[in-house]
This record gives C-alpha cells, structure tokens and sequence, in this order.
C-alpha cells in the first residue's frame, strides 16, 4: 500500500493493479483513465484526465460580449446549444438584462429539444456500444425481437411482426 | 480484400432496385445528372470499400456530430458499406490501447492507400503539449499517419483553417493541416464549415469512392460543387436584399416579415458554402431561415472578422431609388469587368491544372 497525497490535497491510494484506459473513446474532446484495483477488483484510486486545452477562456477576452455564446459553443458539438444558452444567460445577469417570459420559453423549447436529440445521439451512437456487441446484434432474429416487443407493448407503431 | 457497397448492401437485405435507386439519389446529390448513376453503381458494385482513418485533435467533435445526421446518403450506410471506417475516436466500440492499436494496423495493411480524414487540428506550441492521445501528442500521431496515407479530407473550419482554437491570441498555436510545418506531400481536400454540412460530406466520400479522385476543387482547396456560391447568391432572402428591406433590430416589423438580415451582421455575402441550397437538417432549414444572420463559419478566419453582428461594409447592392434602367446599365458595365477578369482567372486556372498532383 502506498499512500500519495496530490498537490490539490487528494489522497491516492497508489497500490494494486493499475489500470489505464486513453484514450476514452465515444466522448467529446479527448480523455485518459488511470485506475488502481485491489486483489478483489475493487477500484482504489482513480484520475481522470482531459489531456485537451484550447484555451477559450483567454480567446473570449476582449471580445464584444453579443458573441460569446458562439465560442462557448464550440467548447462541444455534442451539447452545443446548452453551452450557448448558458453562455446568453451569463452576459445578461452580468449585464442586469431582464429577459421576457417569452423568450424564456422559446429558451427552454431550445434546450428541451437538445435534450431530447442529445438522447438519441448519446444513446444510439456513443453509450449503446458499452452495452451491445453490434458484430453479435447482425446475427440477431427480428421476428423473435418484434415478438417480444409486442409482449412488452403490443400497441406499439412498431411492433409489427419482423 | 474488402468488401464491396454492393455486396455490403445485398447482405442487409437491400434490393437491387432501391441500390439503383440509392445511386440515382446520390448521383443528383452531386449535381451528376443521370447519365452519372451507372458510374456510380458500377462503382459500388466493384470496388472494396476505402479504408479510412478518422483522427481528432483539437476540436469540438461537431464535424462528426454533423456527418452522423446525412440524410442523402445515410450516415449508416458511408460508415457500414461505402468506407470501411477503421479508426473514429467518437464511435469506435474500442478504447485505449485497442484502440491505439487498430490505428496501427489500418497504418500497416493499407499503407498508402487510406484516406487521412482530420477532424480538429494540432497544437504546435510546447511541442504539441496541449492535444495528448495515447500519452503522445497528437502532432506525431498525425505526422504519421500522413506519412502512410493516400490524401487527406480535412473536416471543418479546424483542420482547414484553425477554428476558434486558432482565433486571436491562437494560445496553443493551433495550426490547420495543410500548415504544420514538415507534413507529408499529400493532396488535401478542405471541406470547411463548423460543422461541414452533413451531406456534403457523405457526398465528398461518394464522389471520391466513385471515381477514385478527389472532386473538382477551388484554388483554396474546397470542392468547387459546394463551395463555389456564396450563401448570399442562392438565399431565399436575397429579393428583399435588393429591394432594400432590410431587419433593423431584432423585434421590428422587418424581423416579423423574413426580410433580409444584413444589417443585423449577415456574413450571407461574404461566405462561400451551400447551406442556402442544401440547407440542415435533412434540407429542413438553416440559420437564415430560422431568422439569424449567417455567421460565415466555412470562411478562413471567421472569428477575428469583427463582431457577428457587424454588418460588412463592402458589400455594393442596388440602392432602393435606383430604377430598372439604371440597373441595367451599372450591371452591364460589370459583366464587362467581370468578363476580362474571368478570362485572366481561366488562364490561371487552366496552368494550375496541369500542375494539379493525381491522387
């Protein structure tokens, strides 16, 4: 066992397997994991690390405050919109801007309908790959997957027979 | 050897009908005319898939986030049939080392014959310090991949020219690909934008994997099918540019009508790129349509242009007091110039032409 403690004050336990993962894929930007396991597997220290700097927090200096949200954007192309809402939001309470409520509902539409895409996207394309082997999801039988969607919700639109 | 589209398409099930009909769909999403859809299928029938490397540096993963949204064609099917997608950090089942390790091997088994496709782009300054992969920078794993590819596509306004990272004071140094200092003599194809639009760039491989080369490209290294209109020639707002209606602020009458967003910064006339014609979202819209000037993100340098909302300044249109007569004439006299300068621009295209490399 050995005991490290970070310049930030953290405490590791250092010993064990150690474990590293880099780079994480299916996320935004780039990313390394380190882990240490113990003999029963169990996870005794762990660090991430985002291993990308682009610095936009000294390029939004000195810039006209209207275009902010377009470089807070680009921080990612995932959840771009929410970077951009918050980033309006930010220079309007530095500003004392009151906005109306309708353009704090067409706001929220905004953000809902990110959420509800970035859903489909996080799931179908980055998560669902932790889950599914799509070599072994080819061989799959669709009639015996549309027979048990219609188990589970027989009025579904698409649980008609494969 | 790999599979080929055809063969791909036939095992999922797909007839050969609706392939035919994939590949009339595609060729007219080129702008190929019909005479173009046997090449097309001929092509699909017979070549195995190209190999591709999709690596990122520096940037926001929009390009790949843009590409997985093509409706014609679908993404599904260019990264299952069309490419063989080897190495794409955002949707690879593979992590780590795994990972690392395919980007060697597609390195190996294709040595100069895989596309380089970069989405983002390297830092130079602490020698590469800011975009670390694998514990390397990305700079080296760039330069070799470069050294082993057949030509490169470089996605977005990063890898073709710096993006935000790059906008003034550029702390990283971030550099776009064709200007790292020291990469391989390749060709490259820039397909800016932030993103690119989802099926200009399904539309980019199908051309490359149909006739084995890169499209017709601008002295900038664009695809000339794509970028060579500016979003303010083909714009749905054009007439009431120049009729001079004009939106003055963002709640007026002017707003409520659809008029033109010019002076609220509208970069429409100064922007090369086809979001006016092929628009987003599966043709659905794009940000002039939804009310927002165009911030001319497939333009070098974008972001030191001034404020969004600045309106450029030297733009000539037609004033509102002048009448039909006068039109004509001032349009006449520019056609004349426009004339003699197009000859000169031919003469040099035409040179550059000979000396273009074949892929």
């Amino acid at each position: 066992m050995s005991m490290k403690t970070t310049p930030n004050g953290y405490k590791l336990d250092d010993s064990g397997r150690r474990v590293v993962v880099d780079p994480v894929t299916r996320i935004e930007g780039h990313m390394r994991c380190e882990v240490n396991v113990d003999d029963d597997n169990i996870i005794r220290n762990a660090v991430s690390t985002g291993t990308m700097w682009r610095g936009l927090e000294v390029i939004l200096k000195g810039r006209d405050p209207r275009d902010a949200w377009a470089f807070t954007q680009r921080i990612c192309g995932v959840c771009t919109g929410t970077h951009a809402l918050t980033s309006v939001r930010a220079v309007e309470d530095a500003l004392g801007i009151q906005i109306p409520e309708n353009a704090n509902s067409i706001r929220n539409i905004m953000q809902l309908t990110l959420q509800v895409h970035d859903h489909l996207v996080h799931f179908y394309h980055l998560h669902a790959l932790d889950w599914v082997n799509p070599v072994n999801a080819l061989k799959a039988d669709p009639r015996a997957t549309s027979e048990l969607q219609q188990k589970v919700s027989p009025r579904h639109a698409k649980s008609s027979p494969g | 050897m790999t599979e080929t589209f055809y063969h791909v398409m036939r095992r999922q099930g797909i007839t050969r009908r609706s392939f035919l009909k994939f590949c009339s769909l595609t060729a007219s999403a080129l702008g190929l005319g019909p005479a173009m859809v046997p090449r097309i299928a001929e092509a699909m029938e017979t070549k195995p898939r190209i190999p591709v490397l999709w690596l990122h540096g520096l940037e926001c993963t929009c390009c790949s986030e843009s590409f997985i949204r093509s409706a014609h064609p679908l993404a599904k099917d260019v990264v299952l049939s069309m490419i063989s997608l080897d190495y794409d950090d955002t949707i690879m089942a593979a992590a780590g080392h795994q990972a690392e390790a395919i980007v060697e091997e597609t390195i190996e088994r294709y040595d100069g014959n895989f596309i380089l496709a970069v989405e983002g782009n390297p830092p130079l300054n602490q020698e590469g310090m800011s975009c670390i992969i694998a514990g390397r920078p990305f700079l080296d794993q760039l330069h070799h991949a470069a050294n082993h590819c057949k030509a490169i596509i470089s996605w977005g306004s990063c890898a073709s020219w710096g993006c935000v990272q790059a906008a003034r004071p550029n702390p990283t140094r971030a550099t776009p690909v064709h200007k790292v200092p020291g990469i391989a003599d390749k060709p490259i194809i820039k397909v800016p934008g932030c993103p690119p639009i989802a099926e200009v760039m399904t539309a980019v491989i199908t051309y490359i994997l149909t006739f084995e080369k890169f499209p017709e490209l601008d002295r900038q290294g664009r695809p000339k099918m794509f970028y060579s209109q500016r979003i303010h020639d083909k714009c749905y707002r054009r007439p009431h540019f120049d009729a001079g209606q004009f939106v003055e602020s963002w709640d007026d009458e002017s707003a409520r009508k659809g008029y033109c967003l010019y002076k609220m910064g509208c970069k429409g006339p100064t922007t090369y790129n086809a979001c006016s014609t092929v628009r987003w979202n599966g043709g659905l819209s794009f940000p002039i349509q939804a009310g927002h000037p165009c911030i001319g993100c497939s333009e070098d340098g974008f972001w030191d242009k001034g404020s969004f909302y600045q309106h450029v300044t030297d733009t000539h249109q037609f004033g509102v007091e002048a009448n039909a007569d006068k039109v004509g004439v001032a349009a006449a006299g520019i056609v004349g110039a426009a004339a003699a300068a197009h000859a000169a621009v031919t003469a040099i295209k035409t040179a550059q032409k000979r000396g273009d490399r074949e892929q």
